[in-house]
């Protein structure tokens, strides 16, 4: 059980530098996801943690004590890796105690602490097996097994669930977020996926480029985004944007000219960015609507209609070569080639200035955050 | 056609078995022969069948003339122990240039990789004057001393051969395509460098192994001009100098068809136990565990 706290931390390969000085707290037996593009530096980060990665600047405290320079081995860590490393010669109880066995822990012990996390994921008929003898989402539970063994303070997820095809993906999401909640360990997970993000996290940290854009809930970030790149990465499908002219504003308001020439006026604190031309606006799939309850409605253009069943995803051309998505309801009547109207409220509308840096939430944001989908889903 | 092909094929292999075995079989056979009769043969499939009169003269012969079980325990000594070595020190080496980061890894790579096209022979005469000026540690009157040089010894054949670098190489290639992420999860184990190239790496490398221990076999085995150069004695002479007593004034044959033979046998055996696991490793399957 643990803090994790990075102060300033630098990467540097040769004159390279690929993470630009990281401050980030982490609470004992906080459940962090790293989530970001490909290439933006989540594992870097991650391999810092872990000591398998030299950190060229800053600092990196665990439970309070300084262990930026401090072996692997000795960071009270463990993690499972993307793919997996068995060791293939050995069997699962080999590969399990291995660390133990390093360790130079009594037979009798390894053998007990074993059996014991075995149990919690349910490895005991596979513990003489060889890993080539199991499947893919077995593996994954041995890796884990791997890791509680040793009982560390930390535990680190590269992308985990990468290998694995997406009903097990999920099946194995549920069964990593039951872990954390048994045994309340702080946990640092590594993935791309932004919808493992939303629902496993208890914090989300949203990287780019080797900086952090955004760490919060994952409802802060639903509903607030700091700016246009977070706003287009957390949500599936992606928040849709348009320019839009501004024709005047107040320092509370703003009157603006959208793509199809319809004025609108929204509320938005703009008093420190007085006279500009061009603002973005935000608005997630989720909230347009095919029938016209919204305030606003737009023209468009329907190029493909995709039914799954409970939803319907519209892809639309507004305004010339505007690309929208409407998720719709399940039973859409909207076909392909068709033209209709969308509506939506103004105030479920993201507003981004021209450097993407938002301008208003869309709502306010409700007391409760601390409720998280997790909580939610898991109940 | 399918049969036809296949028909062509297995005589296709039997040629080629017929032009591989030719020569082993012609030794064995000609070994048990009096020297008329093998000449006698010579120009008949009977060259290579066991027809006629066979004898065991020729190996009586080779015991009396030679000391060749002196020969073959000499050689028995050098060979496994520069093999066992040289596993440990070339794996080892390769090890670090695969898998550890240090300053100067990439010249001591070039420089493995450079050194692989010298021959022997190319080396074998400064070689032979420095093993010449090397002295041995003996044990005296209850202490150590320097003695004489290397010179007739075992040790002077097995120690300049121990390193190797295409078998550094060979290592180093299998090494290097091992993920890396079994090192990093074996180090978040808490294991040592040298711990997880003898629990890790080593165990996951069997074919590779198996196909250096094999090659370095051989070319120990079969290795003739150093010893006729650094060995005068008889009693450090490894197995194939010694046939050279056979070709005096009058050679027989059947001798050296019987001491070749009889040289041969642990090289078969050794290719029959390793067998799997080199052609194995060599069909680069098995790699990745
Ligand atoms: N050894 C290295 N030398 C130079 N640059 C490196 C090295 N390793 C990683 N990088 C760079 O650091 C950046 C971050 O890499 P990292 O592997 O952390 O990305 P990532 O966020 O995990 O991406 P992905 O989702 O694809 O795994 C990349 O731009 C990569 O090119
Ligand atoms: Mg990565």
């Amino acid at each position: 059980m643990a803090d994790v706290k990075l102060t300033k931390v630098v990467k540097r390969y040769g004159d390279v530098e690929t993470i630009h000085g990281i401050d980030l707290d982490i609470k004992d037996g906080e459940f962090v996801v790293f989530v970001g593009p490909s290439g933006c530096g989540k594992s870097t980060l991650l391999r810092m943690v872990a000591g398998l990665e030299e950190i060229t600047e800053g600092e990196l405290h665990i439970d309070n004590e300084c262990v930026t320079s401090v072996a692997a081995s000795r960071r009270g860590v463990a993690m499972v890796f993307q793919s997996y490393a068995l060791y293939p010669h050995m069997t699962v109880r080999e590969n399990m105690g291995f660390g133990l066995k390093m360790a130079k822990t009594d037979k009798d012990e390894i053998k007990r602490r074993v059996d014991e996390s075995a149990k919690i994921l349910q490895l005991e008929p596979l513990l003489d097996r060889k890993p080539k003898a199991l499947s893919g989402g077995q593996r994954q539970r041995v890796a884990i097994g791997r890791t509680i063994v040793r009982n560390p303070k930390v535990f680190l997820f590269d992308e985990p669930l990468s290998n694995l095809d997406a009903e097990l993906r999920v099946k194995m999401r549920v069964e990593i977020a039951k872990l954390h909640s048994q045994l309340k360990n702080t946990m640092i997970y590594v993935t791309h996926d932004q919808v493992e993000a939303m629902t496993m996290a208890d914090k989300i940290v949203v990287l780019r480029g080797g900086n952090i854009e955004q760490v919060g809930s994952p409802i802060e970030l639903y509903l607030n985004p700091v700016n246009e790149f977070v706003a287009g990465f957390i949500g599936s499908p992606r928040m849709n944007f348009f320019e839009c002219d501004v024709i005047s504003q107040t320092s509370s308001s703003l009157r603006l000219r959208l793509p199809c020439s319809t004025e609108v006026e929204l509320d938005a604190d703009v008093s420190a960015s007085p006279g500009m031309s061009k603002v973005k606006l935000g608005i997630r799939p989720e909230h347009l609507q095919e029938d016209h309850q919204g305030k606003v409605k737009i023209g468009v253009d329907v190029d493909v209609v995709e039914h799954l069943g409970g939803a319907t995803y519209i892809y639309a051309r507004y305004a010339g070569d505007n690309e929208l998505i409407v998720q719709a309801g399940g039973l859409s009547p909207v076909r392909r080639g068709h033209h209709c109207d969308i509506s939506f409220d103004l105030d479920q509308c993201h507003l981004f200035d021209c450097n993407g840096l938002s301008l208003r939430a869309a709502q306010p944001i409700p007391l409760q955050t601390e409720v998280s989908v997790q909580e939610l889903v898991l109940g | 056609m399918k049969h036809l092909r296949k028909l062509g094929a297995y005589l296709f292999l039997l040629l080629i078995g017929y032009v591989f075995l030719f020569p082993l079989l012609f030794m064995i056979m000609s070994s048990f022969k009096p020297e008329q009769v093998i000449f006698a043969d010579l120009y008949s499939i009977r060259a290579i069948l066991p027809v006629g009169d066979l004898t065991l003269d020729n190996y009586r012969q080779v015991f009396e003339k030679s000391d060749v079980l002196l020969y073959f325990r000499n050689s028995i000594l050098i060979t496994s122990a520069t093999v066992i070595l040289g596993l440990f020190v070339n794996s080892l080496l390769a090890f670090t240039l695969s898998r550890m980061r240090w300053s100067g890894r990439k010249y001591i790579l070039a420089a493995v990789v450079a050194l692989m096209i010298i021959p022997i022979e190319a080396i074998v005469v400064p070689l032979l004057l420095l093993v010449s000026k090397l002295p041995t540690i003996g044990w005296e009157q209850g202490g150590f001393v320097l003695m004489g040089s290397w010179l007739n010894s075992l040790e002077v054949q097995i120690l300049p051969f121990v390193a190797n670098s295409f078998f550094i190489f060979l290592f180093y290639q299998f090494f290097r395509d091992i993920p890396k992420d079994f090192d990093e999860a074996a180090e978040l184990d808490g294991a040592t460098p040298f711990q997880i190239y003898r629990h890790i790496i080593v165990p996951m490398s069997g074919p590779v192994f198996a196909t250096v221990a094999i090659l370095h076999f051989l070319l120990m085995w079969n290795q003739y001009i150093w010893p006729i150069m650094a060995v005068q004695g008889e009693d450090a002479r490894p197995v194939m100098p010694g046939i050279q007593i056979f070709f005096g004034r009058q050679t027989s044959w059947g001798e050296i068809m019987a001491y070749a033979s009889f040289v041969t046998l642990p090289v078969l055996a050794v290719f029959l136990a390793f067998q799997k696991k080199f052609v194995s490793s060599l069909a680069g399957a098995g790699i990745k565990g």
